[in-house]
């Protein structure tokens, strides 16, 4: 039995272990007398095809629920990299030379139209995931599998072009599209109707999409035919779109929503508070930065670098912007995660310091500010307009870095410009942030091969740390390569080409009500099947 | 009757006029806090309006909130804040660290005076549709002028361009001068110009067309004088009157718009405070801390009535002839 | 006539062309384009770019526009960057709920306009008189966008009497017919007053000051003089000769219909044509702006264009002239 199979076996059994868990806590009800649970969004659903919705976060996982994937990646990676329970597959395995991977799927799983769920479904997938016509936001996911095969109705295997790290993960991403329906469709023209992907939906998850009204509300309805017995507890869950936290708060203290996800920080305290409601923090798979543009002279130098994250005070920010529902960022690779170097010694705020090695660098305070042949050290500091936590950050860091005598101009400006600004280096700093995935791949951002039309926004360039990264995605057990990671982040840490500003919590709120819900950093409303409302007492 | 209450109207407009103007220009000097301060956004968040706290300022430069303080033996103070007792020393205190202060307009999620901030508002808000205003009624005058006597081709051209932007969305306006000049102040006030002098030209124009057949220019004409001082010694001031009584009510629109651009986050954007983003601010916590949106709209309200009283009575006293019908 | 409204279309078209042009030519020179966020590293650039030639947009602009037009010719608007549908479908699904709203608005300004202006007219100088001009001009001088954010706190918040954002109450589409009616009208109410009460305040005063001018003038002395009651004068001769006026000031408020309902469209989550065209510009959706700007230029255009042609029906002399 291959590693992998033997890890998803493993991780099967603390599903059901988990599932047990909550069952002696309270019985949940038959599963015909579900009910109708109330969420708020702050968006609405962009379409139901996720190959055409680029980085809505909702959509995406709405789409989840309507779409499963082969496998379900579980929140565990805390204690190590990616791991697996059965989806739609019920088994996978690996080959020895690491270039194939087999995935059988579950005997009987039919669309919500009666029709046969196939192996034929997994790789007409592929194909809409892989047309250039298509464009799907992560295609890039796919470049390493070379096929993918029909063995059998319920086998299929896909092969890649060379063993890595995080092939599982890759082969994983995206959820199993209707063949016998969409597959009527040219690729060429699916870009141009999302509408058409709406009135031809044919699902294979939990829930069925039961109503759409854009811009108002999703209505999901228990889907008959899934393949889980008993399952959903739901009847309906109905996203309600309430482009406002404050209104979203006031309607689930009035009683008129269930799950609110996305409460702010400052009034997370009240909800925990309030014996009506329940909290749920979880750390989310964000950081937030800023970009010190390596190619303006006045940030080449890794001393000064330094100094700035010596000058600012991270531990203030989480305070005010997010009331303790953060913590300052350390290293880009999450420190809630297996792969975060625990010996890293993080930066304090220290003016003292921060001051010692600006004169060091030869930057001298004169009239309340600092100057180097005859320059002052000042620049500009963009950000994204309409960001209020970030605008409000640069505002800080602003204060805090004039205290050192450094002179911050700020920018906040509109983000198609921001970005733009960023991809052609022209900028000085720039705040900004990452969602990442658990791949622990830090080449986008810091590979010296990134600067030019990547994400490498500040041009930070280290043959070191080009051939670690390398290294680490080359790998075929990703837990081998922390030993890499670990020397990655040291040398990210000493160089400071980031200035980690902090890693976020996202806090959702619910009913007391609200039984089993596990909102977590892959999946606000993972496993939303097993969701289920406590009748009243 | 009508005149009084005309004359009252301008009273009451230019009263309350003077009255936002000296307290936008006083501003900084009437509180105790620069607009942008965040006093302690933990202890100091979203105070009702009224509140008392007692300001204590520490030696690295940060305030804390407390709700009591009492003197330590040794220099140092035991605080009470957010219900919790804090001792600090000597060594942690600024110089003469106890300030009480009264929030007399509350404060906002970060602990910022929300008078302090509505006071920075009023002047931004103010001189955004003052210089505003003032670019639109130089560029409205010039362009009335050149239609009025450039003859019938220029005119034409002229009021064309003013019909189109008369057209032209301004929201896309705002976010395009935004992306093309950075949003902020100066951007704010070239959309607002930019909308805004159709209007003037009109009215210039118009004017100016009803002038010219007149009779005493005729009679200027038959002297003999040169166009030019025609134009410049009886026709332009005769026909700026109106223009200016138009200015006022135009003033009040301009401030309205303005905010209505800042509440969208088109317009002046944060850190520096305009009445419209302080809405905005508001919005997020209008069931929790009603205070935060409710006083700078009430001072928007405020300021456009004065202006739109300001104008009313001055054309019941200057300009009996178009009397705004009311 | 004929001509002179052949002659007026023409004018319309060339200032509608004009305006998409300059939208156009703006939209695509400004500094960055359609894309969203960088903060999802799995999004590489390469597909980004992939998008933009999907889009058209590495064509030279020129050749660009030049399509631009000739589709906008035929009726055509492209598709949606963002959401992948036809702009037509995109623009249509708003509209309704903004026309519902903007005629809702439209029926308090003229319902609360005409009666309060025929109010102040009757007794012009009264004590009653100078309070309405006060309170139509504090009225007048409240932006919609506050008057709708207070609204909802006195009347959602406070005391909850009408919701505070959407069209429609969870679950109204298993209502009967009539109560989802009254879901849908209480929804109304706060954003429509919101909208409706400043405007209503403007009418009011116009109304007043054309009904004073005319209860002045000869015809209505004699009216009276026959022996015509108060009230049958007011309504009968002197507002109908002020109809004319009223009728181009109709039209006029037709042309800023679509323009008016932004700012509280964005405070009661009225999922309308104005939310859409302020989502279109943040995620620079081309297509979505040009359309959209179309619409509203059309509209302020035909607008005036109705303005006038009521003007001269309601007033044979500006028809002779």
């Amino acid at each position: 039995m291959s590693r992998a199979l033997r890890l998803a076996l493993l991780c099967a059994g603390a599903l059901a272990a988990l599932a047990a868990l909550g069952c002696t806590r309270e019985r949940p009800p038959a599963a015909s007398s579900g009910g109708t649970l109330v969420v708020a969004t702050l968006v609405d659903l962009q379409g139901v095809n996720e190959l055409l919705s680029s980085d809505n976060r909702f959509t995406g996982e709405i789409l989840e629920l309507l779409f499963p994937r082969l496998l379900v990646e579980l929140p565990d990676f805390e204690s190590g990299p990616p791991s697996f329970a059965p989806g739609l597959a019920e088994s996978w395995e690996r080959s020895e030379d690491g270039r194939e991977i087999l995935f059988r799927l579950r005997p009987g799983l039919v669309w919500s139209d009666g029709e046969p769920l196939t192996a034929a479904d997994v790789r007409f997938t592929f194909e809409a995931q892989t047309s250039p016509e298509v464009a799907w936001s992560y295609a890039h996911a796919k470049e390493g599998i070379e096929s993918v095969e029909v063995l059998d109705d319920r086998t299929v295997r896909f092969r890649f072009r060379e063993p890595y790290a995080t092939q599982l993960l890759d082969a994983n991403e995206g959820g199993i599209l209707p063949r016998h329906v969409w597959g009527e469709r040219p690729f060429a023209s699916w870009r141009e109707d999302a509408d058409w992907f709406r009135d031809h939906l044919v699902v294979s998850g939990p829930f069925l999409l039961a109503a759409w009204r854009p811009a108002q509300e999703v209505v999901l309805a228990r889907n008959p035919r899934y393949w889980e017995p008993g399952r959903p507890r739901l009847d309906r869950v109905v996203f309600r779109v309430v482009p406002d936290q404050g209104a979203q708060l006031a309607q689930l203290l009035g009683g008129g929503l269930d799950f609110v996800l996305g409460v702010p920080p400052a009034r997370a305290a009240e909800i925990a508070a309030n014996p009506g409601l329940q909290l749920f923090p979880f750390w989310n798979r964000q950081y937030d930065y800023i970009v010190w543009n390596t190619r303006r002279p006045l940030f080449a130098d890794t001393a000064v670098r330094r100094a700035l994250t010596l000058a600012i005070d991270r531990q203030e920010l989480v305070d005010a912007l997010w009331f303790g529902y953060a913590r300052p960022a350390l290293s880009p690779l999450l420190s809630s995660s297996w792969a975060f170097h625990r010996g890293l010694e993080p930066w304090p705020y220290d003016p003292a310091a921060a001051r010692r090695l600006l004169d060091a660098a030869g930057w001298v305070e004169r009239d309340g500010g600092r100057v180097k042949d005859g320059e002052r050290f000042a620049f500009d500091l963009l950000t994204n307009a309409g960001n209020r936590v970030r605008v409000d950050a640069a505002v800080m860091i602003q204060a805090q870095l004039a205290r050192v005598g450094i002179e911050v101009r700020l920018r906040p400006i509109d983000l198609n410009t921001l970005n733009e600004k960023a991809l052609a280096h022209d900028f000085d700093a720039m705040l900004s942030g990452w969602g990442i995935d658990t791949s622990m791949d830090l080449r986008f951002a810091f590979h010296s091969e990134e600067a030019e039309g990547g994400y490498n926004f500040g041009g930070y360039a280290n043959p070191e740390v080009d051939r670690l990264i390398e290294e680490v995605q080359r790998q075929r057990d990703l837990a081998a390569a922390k030993p890499l990671l670990d020397r990655l982040q040291e040398i990210l840490h000493e160089e400071q080409p980031y200035t980690l500003l902090w890693e976020p919590q996202r806090l959702a709120a619910g009913r007391a009500a609200l039984r089993d819900a596990q909102p977590n950093a892959l999946a606000t409303f993972f496993r939303l099947e097993e969701w289920w409302l406590a009748p009243p007492p | 009757m009508r005149e009084r209450g005309g004359r009252r109207l301008l009273l009451t407009g230019a009263g309350l006029a003077a009255l936002l103007l000296a307290a936008a220009l006083a501003g900084p000097a009437l509180l105790p806090h620069a607009p942008d301060t965040q006093l302690d956004p933990v202890a100091a968040r979203h105070l009702p309006p009224g509140s008392t706290r007692l300001l204590v300022t520490l030696a690295d430069g940060r305030t804390l909130a407390a709700e009591r303080v009492a003197p330590l033996p040794g220099g140092g103070l035991r605080l009470t804040r957010l219900g919790r007792e804090q001792h600090l020393a000597a060594s942690e205190l600024a110089d003469a660290p106890v300030r009480p202060t009264r929030f007399l307009l509350g404060t906002d999620r970060f602990g910022r005076d929300l008078a302090a901030r509505l006071l920075a508002g009023a002047r931004v808000s103010l001189a955004v549709g003052l210089a505003a205003v003032a670019i639109a009624l130089t560029l409205g005058i010039a362009a009335g002028s050149v239609a009025a006597l450039g003859g019938r081709w220029l005119d034409g051209v002229v009021m064309r361009i003013a019909d189109a932007f008369l057209a032209f969305p301004r929201l896309f306006l705002a976010l395009a001068a935004a992306a093309f000049l950075g949003p902020g102040l100066p951007t704010a006030i070239a959309v607002l110009a930019a909308t805004g002098w159709m209007g003037v030209a009109r009215l210039v124009r118009a004017e100016l067309l009803s002038l010219e057949g007149r009779e005493f220019a005729f009679a200027a004409r038959a002297s003999g004088l040169p166009a030019g001082r025609i134009f410049l010694r009886h026709l332009l001031p005769n026909a700026l009157t109106p223009v200016f009584v138009d200015a006022a009510l135009r003033l009040g629109d301009t401030i309205l718009i303005e905010a209505s651009l800042s509440f969208l986050g088109l317009g002046i954007q944060p850190p520096q405070a305009s009445w419209g983003n302080l809405i905005a601010d508001g919005r997020d916590a209008l069931a929790s801390a009603w205070w935060v949106a409710a006083f700078p709209g009430a001072a928007l309200v405020v300021a456009v009535l004065a202006f739109n009283l300001l104008g009313e009575g001055l054309r019941d006293a200057l300009d009996p002839r178009r009397r705004r019908p009311c | 006539m004929g001509r002179y409204l052949l002659r007026r279309l023409a004018a319309c078209l060339l200032l509608v062309w004009l305006v998409l042009t300059g939208t156009f030519f703006l939209l695509h020179l400004a500094p960055g384009g359609p894309g969203g966020a960088l903060e999802d590293p799995r999004i590489p650039s390469e597909q980004r770019l992939r998008w933009r030639e999907l889009w058209g947009l590495d064509e030279p602009l020129a050749a660009q526009y030049a399509r631009f037009l000739g589709a906008a010719l035929r009726g055509e608007w492209g598709h949606s960057f963002q959401h992948h549908r036809p702009v037509a479908a995109v623009v249509a699904g708003a509209l309704p709920a903004t026309l519902l709203l903007a005629g809702a608005a439209l029926g308090v300004e003229w319902t609360a306009g005409l009666l309060l202006g025929v109010a102040a007219a009757r007794r012009p100088g009264s004590l009653f008189d100078e309070l309405l001009r006060f309170l139509s001009l504090l009225l007048y001088s409240l932006p919609t966008f506050w008057l709708g954010l207070m609204a909802v706190l006195l009347f959602s918040f406070r005391w909850p009497l009408f919701p505070p954002s959407h069209l429609a109450s969870v679950g109204a589409e298993a209502l009967p017919p009539l109560a989802r009616l009254a879901d849908l009208g209480a929804h109304l109410v706060l954003p429509a007053l919101a909208i409706g009460l400043p405007s209503a305040a403007a009418l009011a005063r116009f109304v007043r000051g054309s009904l004073v001018e005319t209860l002045g003038q000869e015809f209505v002395l004699a009216a009276r003089a026959r022996g015509l009651s108060g009230r049958r004068v007011l309504w009968g001769h002197a507002l109908r000769a002020s109809l004319a006026p009223l009728s181009q000031l109709f039209g006029l408020s037709l042309a800023f219909l679509l323009s008016g309902t932004l700012a509280v469209e964005v405070v009661f989550a009225w999922p309308g044509i104005g939310r859409v065209t302020f989502d279109a510009l943040a995620a620079r959706d081309y297509p979505v702006v040009l359309a959209t700007t179309a619409l509203s230029a059309t509209m302020v255009v035909l607008g005036s264009l109705v303005a006038d042609l009521l003007l001269a029906w309601a007033d044979p002399r500006v028809r002779r002239a």
